[in-house]
């Protein structure tokens, strides 16, 4: 896996390097969150990302937000950042690199990556939206916790993939 | 010669099943951006997914669009967007945005091709909005008196925010339009009048702006009209003949449905007000059809409610207004006419909370008397239903809490004579109090010890003259909550009817000793000791609450006119 992650020639960091996000976590479990800065579900999701990396930070986890509109700007990217208060490092899939290797259709969407670099999942962070117009007022399957925790516990877990709702990345290209 | 046909039939079907690909076939095959989309975008997205409005992204460029033209086409699809809920031929209403077959299989065309600009000649001109109030300058404009600061938190907020309005004098109103200051966050507003101060004492209880909760108990609908905001609805003025009262010492009071965006967000709305110089002379009168002896088992999926009334004298229907909460999952009403046929008023087949609008219809509905209003409310309360806030599913009575349901159609018509104005107000009051004091037993029955309702069902009682069960039940509600006192002001008045003038003094005592600014008890207590010849103390009490209620000055002081004369005419010579 460590190889075919490094070919990511096209995913930078915020001052515009490429970077690898699975070297700087080798040996860990990483974690990517696919997100644009003018999606409102993705928005929505911010408070509950943070939270969620926030929980899992101190078992080793790692959370990259990764940024799938090419035209989103370092300084862009910065600013929502801010705004929305996540303090997670970020990364730009300028050519949907990553979103290739994940096969991540929408924004949120999260994919997990156990410690030997295979991913384990893809798909929703939790059940709050099964479409836009049908939204739980809390969600009740958490599917990213569900995975971190199986993963740290050495499990694969229940299902690879889950169908997520938000904007398609596709519509970027 | 065998094998050339077979070739020609592979050729058919493989074209066949492209064209099954690019969807069915309407339209034209090359749909670009300026020629096609931009004609339906700028008509029926546009006006709110621009800066200031409330979508919360522009769709005003090929380059707002094609970052979203899958998006587009599902929501579309899937009518989500524009949002309307009224089904098609069932009400015809004003400011209806809905998107026809054709104009949905012409997005889900043009994403599919991946989204083509065309030439940006043939793009339509961009319509010209009007910035900032949509009904000209008003007359009156109020702002919550401070931001209220929305957490990034994850739920939907329902919060009530009192504004004073500075008047000197009664105004005559014919509109109000609402602007939400961060619309983004704001996902509507109902907004009512409190011509009793009583939203201002619920504000008080924390520091922070406004108060929680989804029903604003005694707070009104002002004279018969809806008011309210949701994304894309213009504010609509009613003729001058139909405007509404305001009063010197009224508040408004917003509700709004506030929904976090992922970041901190302030929100501070303003008001405009736009008057009439001339008071009305027709007054619509709002009929409340609806069930309070809801009670959903856990787990049923097709729960129904149903109510009607028969009008007695002739109407025109001008609005409708359906609530139910997060359970509800169709909505129909229509009216049986008296020759037999059927007009429909509405029906909504996927109700949605959170897009709970009011209907005003395009012409307004005539029904004669004889006419039979029906309601029919259908409740999903099975794990299927995604906005099912228990999980699992839970028993759910009726109630005003987001997790009670409600089941309310109020119907805003307009008698054509003021002598059938005073007949349905009449009539309808009878119906509405058999079905709030069933309502409120049925409540009761599983519900015992509920102060709140064995206050409420005295009232009814007593509305119904029927004295010693409106005692009983005050009793019990002082019973179970000994500081409650409105509950004492009532069982005062349900005590006096029943000729027990002491106890109802001690009553009324104790509620201005739970309340020593309570209006309404100094008033009551004022007009109990004159009648006792107690003048003096009388007086004092009467002046209190001539001063507490300001807006009963009139009253107040031909009162207390009244008590000095009886003093100095027992005065010897």
């Amino acid at each position: 896996m460590w190889t075919t992650t490094s070919q990511l020639s096209a995913v930078l960091d915020l001052s515009g390097r490429p970077i690898d996000l699975f070297d700087q976590g080798r040996g860990q479990v990483t974690v990517l969150i696919f997100i644009r800065s003018d999606c409102p579900i993705s928005n929505r999701y911010a408070p509950e990302v943070q939270r969620v990396a926030d929980r899992f930070a101190t078992q080793g986890v790692r959370f990259w937000l990764v940024y799938v509109d090419p035209d989103e700007n370092p300084q862009a990217v910065e600013r929502h950042l801010a705004e929305y208060g996540y303090s997670l490092p970020a990364a730009r899939d300028t050519e949907h690199q990553l979103v290739a290797l994940t096969g991540a259709r929408v924004t949120p969407e999260a994919a997990v990556y156990n410690s030997v670099g295979s991913m384990v999942y893809c798909g929703r962070i939790d059940n709050r939206y099964e479409g836009f117009n049908r939204r739980r007022s809390a969600p009740t399957k958490r599917d990213l916790e569900d995975a971190l925790e199986a993963v740290l516990a050495g499990r694969d877990p229940e299902v690879k993939r889950r169908r997520a709702v938000g904007c398609y990345i596709a519509d970027l290209k | 010669m065998s094998t050339r046909p077979k070739f020609l039939r592979i050729a058919v079907v493989l074209l066949l099943s492209l064209g099954c690909e690019r969807g069915p076939d309407s339209g034209p095959a090359n749909v670009t951006f300026s020629r096609d989309v931009a004609p339906i975008l700028f008509q029926n997205c546009s006006p709110c997914h621009r800066p200031g409005e409330s979508g919360p992204f522009n769709l005003l460029s090929y380059a707002d669009a094609k970052k979203r033209a899958r998006q587009i086409a599902d929501v579309t699809a899937d009518r989500y967007m524009p949002p309307w809920k009224p089904a098609p031929g069932y009400g015809e209403f004003l400011g209806e945005r809905r998107l026809t077959d054709a104009q949905i299989q012409l997005l889900r065309r043009w994403a599919d091709l991946s989204a083509p600009e065309g030439n940006p000649a043939n793009l339509p001109p961009m319509p010209i909005w009007n910035e900032g109030w949509h009904l000209g300058e008003p007359d009156l404009v109020v702002e919550m008196p401070r931001p209220y600061s929305l957490q990034a938190g994850d739920g939907d907020i329902f919060r009530n925010f009192v504004i004073p309005l500075p008047l000197s004098e009664r105004r005559y109103v014919r509109a109000l339009e609402l602007r939400p200051g961060n619309p983004r966050v704001v996902h509507h507003a109902v907004i009512m009048l409190d011509r009793d101060g009583v939203a201002r004492r619920q504000d008080a209880r924390d520091s922070e702006p406004g108060f929680d909760g989804m029903e604003l108990g005694e707070v009104q609908r002002p004279g018969g009209h809806f008011l309210g905001w949701a994304p894309g609805t213009m504010p609509y003025a009613v003729p001058d003949s139909l405007a509404w009262d305001l009063e010197p010492g009224n508040d408004l009071v917003l509700q709004l449905h506030l929904l976090p965006s992922g970041k901190p967000e302030l929100v501070q709305a303003r008001v405009g007000f736009f008057f009439s110089d001339t008071p009305p002379t027709r007054s619509p009168v709002l009929l409340r059809l609806g069930r309070k002896d809801i009670d959903i088992p856990a787990g049923k999926s097709d729960y129904v409610i149903e109510d009607s009334y028969t009008l007695p004298v002739d109407v025109d229907v001008l609005s409708v207004y359906p609530h139910a909460h997060y359970l509800g999952s169709a909505v129909e009403a229509y009216a049986s006419l008296p020759n037999g046929d059927r007009e429909w008023l509405i029906r909504i087949d996927d109700w949605d909370f959170n897009w709970q609008n009011y209907y005003r219809y395009a012409k307004p509905v005539s029904l004669p008397r004889g006419t039979t209003l029906h309601m029919r409310y259908t409740y999903d309360n099975s794990r299927a239903n995604e906005r099912n806030p228990n999980h699992p599913p839970q028993r759910v009575r009726y109630g005003t809490q987001s997790r009670d349901e409600m089941g309310d159609f109020i119907v805003q018509v307009l008698p054509r004579t003021s002598a059938g104005g005073e007949l349905i107000r009449r009539d309808f009051a009878r119906k509405w109090l058999r079905q709030e004091i069933d309502g409120y037993e049925t409540l009761l029955k599983t519900d015992p010890d509920n102060a709140d309702h064995h206050h409420i069902l005295g009232i009814f009682y007593m509305a119904r003259s029927v004295s010693a069960k409106a005692v009983w039940h005050l009793r019990e509600a002082l019973r179970l909550r000994s500081d409650f006192p409105e509950a004492h002001l009532n069982m005062a008045t349900a005590l006096l009817s029943s000729r027990q003038p002491r106890k109802a003094e001690q009553h009324l005592r104790r509620a201005l000793e739970l309340r020593p600014e309570y209006g309404d008890a100094h008033l009551n207590l004022g007009m109990l000791l004159g009648r006792m010849n107690r003048t003096d103390e009388a007086l004092d009490h009467l002046d209190t609450a001539a001063r507490l209620l300001t807006k009963l000055a009139g009253e107040i002081s031909a009162l207390t006119a009244n008590v000095r004369q009886q003093r100095s005419s027992r005065r010897p010579p």
